[in-house]
């Protein structure tokens, strides 16, 4: 029974994120029933696909115990370089979104160069690269603009049917990296870290390789993400990911991911991130006041939370509460 | 009713005019779409700026406004006067529906956001954009749709909307200008601008230059203060303790601050210019600084929604158009009227355009 209820307890996040996520497009669909074709449905899923890539390597990071705040340049970072090199042809296309990818994963490995060998703390360290990527990008495009070919924004954007391409490109994210990943060694290493340094050390784990892998891997995701920016605007804009920093943040503890590290998953932060997208969107639908919006969706926002958070009132006693949040 | 004034050179309008002052109502409610009225208002950017198609939809229209960021006191004076605007019986009769969605500086939003505003069958999107490429593509589809987009401020590169602003360059020249015919030769000019690399300070200093340049008698010292009031006090009364020759002081947003600075270390008051906020034009008043203040102005989305309506109803509007400047000086301002001496220093004085029809009382905007 207590075993079912840990399980529960497990996944109270991600699930009271869906419940919100199907409140929210619920109430949508009544106000504004076309959300529910195939190009609102593709509208919802462009929203938000972003931000749920941005959250997931967020959240790799978050589990190590570390955090990303340089996610939202690295986004903006891969989203200069995108719409300034990648031209027309085929071959450029490929060649831009191979070099793109690799320019997330390295800004990442240099975070977890400062962060694992340089032992500057996760703050300090991504908040200054944050500076230096956006110092790149501004370089690259110091006014927005470049230009992205139709086929690649179709690619990334349209949708079959019902069906929409962003989502796909998600899903593909989370088959191709984020599951192998974590049915490997380095994600359960990823987690043994996160939740105790010591003991993980002390087991023999590499961590400092660990760290640095989970902030490669983020940087994979914000490279994703800035793409896939760059083809939803079709061009490059030096501060368009910094949006991103601090909502991927939020999106994770959303769906129940643990700002101390070893406790996450993959559904909760994507849901996370739905529900942070439509939100805003639903608001105004709805016709709520422009400067009632951030107090109704932080009011929302605390409901979800608050949700979540019954398990832990319902703690036999306040010391294991204490003992279950210090794990 | 200004809109007269605009009227009256024009013979050919004098008919017009006449009957305007017989039925004051419907006569404004014609100068919304009225040919002459909008050449007035809206002036081709460049000279070779095209027109746009016109559409001939029949009214009244479904209009929505996609605003990104929101919470400062220029977006919040344009929200509530967008919604003043839109409820005045003369644009009232065109519209049956007018919706503000905010997004925020979030592009994905704004383009999530156009996306459904296309779905909900809208007439005319107008827009504030948070990136000035990045809504290109949503743009482009909404156009396609037959929607007309407008959008000011923040404008878009795409040219398939209709973009209105005000033109920087002609704002920091006319600065320029009036500073030229009062500072004394071989005296400094304090330039404070405003954020370094931004396109509206870049435009704005290049304005003010090519007439500066033909003045070679007056020394120029530039200093960034950022459109921010603090920031302006700071670096002018460091330059103040560094330059004690300044003759005039070329401000912008923010030079508000700059004047508390001269007022502060009591250095001698010098003809300044600034943008239209409510402290800088109370302090000039009162200390009788010879001052002129010209600004972005926050009912600029009035101006927006007015050219939705022009554009659906059958009249062409430049692609790109310039709304005309209105500079005011010191002896032109008046209290409860141009400036307002109960409300805070941070209020955007320049609630209406009368030259683009546009009257926003005061109260419409301060709620």
């Amino acid at each position: 029974m207590s075993k079912m209820r840990d399980r529960l307890g497990e996944h109270i996040g991600p699930l009271c994120c869906a419940i919100g996520v199907i409140a929210v497009v619920a109430l949508y669909a009544a106000y504004q029933p076309a959300i529910l074709s195939a190009f609102g449905i593709a509208s919802l899923a462009n929203a938000s696909v972003t931000l749920a890539l941005a959250a997931l390597g967020q959240t790799v990071v978050l589990m190590t115990g570390a955090l990303d705040l340089s996610i939202g340049s690295e986004i903006s970072l891969v989203n200069c370089f995108a719409a300034t090199f990648m031209g027309d042809g085929t071959t450029s296309i490929v060649l831009v979104v191979i070099a793109s990818l690799l320019i997330g994963v390295l800004a990442g490995a240099i975070n977890g160069v400062v962060v694992a060998y340089g032992r500057v703390a996760p703050l300090i360290a991504t908040f200054c690269t944050s500076f230096v990527y956006a110092g790149i990008s501004l370089t690259l495009r110091p006014q927005p603009g470049g230009s992205i070919p139709d086929s690649f924004a179709n690619l990334l954007t349209g949708n079959w049917g019902l069906l929409p391409f962003s989502a796909v490109l998600l899903l593909l994210a989370v088959l191709v990296i984020w599951l192998p990943v974590f049915r490997s060694r380095l994600g359960r290493f990823i987690l043994a870290y996160g939740d105790n340094p010591d003991s993980a050390f002390a087991s023999g784990i590499p961590v400092r390789r660990v760290g640095m892998a989970a902030y490669m891997l983020a940087g994979l995701f914000a490279a994703i993400a800035g793409l896939f920016l760059a083809a939803e605007t079709t061009s490059g804009d030096p501060s368009i990911g910094n949006v991103y920093t601090l909502n991927s943040l939020a999106a994770a503890v959303l769906g129940g991911v643990a700002l101390t590290g070893g406790r996450g998953s993959m559904i909760g932060p994507i849901l996370g991130a739905i529900l942070l997208s439509i939100i805003l969107n639903v608001l105004s639908v709805v016709g709520i006041s422009a400067f009632w919006q951030d107090f109704i969706e932080g009011g929302i926002l605390i409901l979800v939370l608050g949700l979540a958070g019954i398990r832990l009132l319902r703690a036999q006693s306040w010391t294991s509460l204490l003992g279950r949040s210090q794990s | 009713m200004s809109y007269r004034n605009g009227l009256l050179g024009l013979s050919a309008f004098a008919l017009m005019a006449a009957a305007g002052l017989l039925t004051a109502g419907s006569a404004r409610a014609q100068s919304l779409t009225d040919p002459a009225s909008l050449a007035q208002c809206f002036v081709k950017a460049t000279a070779d700026t095209p027109m746009m198609a016109a559409k001939h939809k029949a009214g009244p229209y479904k209009i929505a406004f996609s605003n990104s960021l929101y919470g400062n006191n220029w977006r919040t004076e344009m929200l509530n006067i967008a919604s003043a605007y839109v409820k005045q019986p003369d644009v009232a009769q065109h519209i049956s529906s007018f919706k503000i969605f905010n997004s925020g500086n979030d592009v994905s939003q704004q383009i999530s956001q156009i996306r459904s505003m296309i779905l909900s069958g809208y007439d005319a999107i107008v827009v504030d954009a948070a990136s000035p490429t990045g809504l290109d593509s949503v743009i482009n589809q909404a156009v396609k749709q037959g929607i007309v987009v407008v959008a000011f401020d923040n404008t878009v590169g795409t040219l398939k909307a209709i973009n209105v602003n005000e033109d920087q360059t002609e704002m920091g020249r006319q600065w320029a200008q009036f500073l030229v015919k009062q500072v004394p030769a071989n005296k400094t000019i304090l330039m404070v601008r405003g954020l370094a690399g931004a396109t509206v300070d870049n435009d704005q200093v290049d304005g003010a230059k090519s007439v500066f340049k033909d003045h070679p008698d007056l020394k120029l010292v530039e200093v960034y203060g950022g459109w921010d009031v603090g920031t302006n006090q700071k670096v002018t009364a460091d330059a103040l303790a560094t330059h004690h020759d300044i003759g005039g002081v070329w401000g912008t947003e923010g030079a508000t601050g700059a004047l508390q600075a001269i007022l502060q270390v009591h250095a001698p008051l010098v003809p300044m210019t600034g943008e239209s906020d409510n402290g800088f034009m109370m302090l000039a008043t009162e200390n009788k600084i010879p001052a002129t203040v010209i600004g972005q102005s926050p009912a600029l989305v009035a101006v927006a929604i007015r050219a939705a309506i022009a554009t659906l109803s059958g009249q062409s509007l430049p692609q790109s158009a310039n709304v005309p400047l209105t500079a005011l000086t010191t002896d032109e301002m008046k209290p409860d009227v141009d400036y307002f001496p109960k409300l805070p220093g941070s209020f955007v004085t320049n609630i209406s355009i009368p030259q683009c029809g546009v009257h926003i009382p005061v109260t419409d905007v301060v709620k």
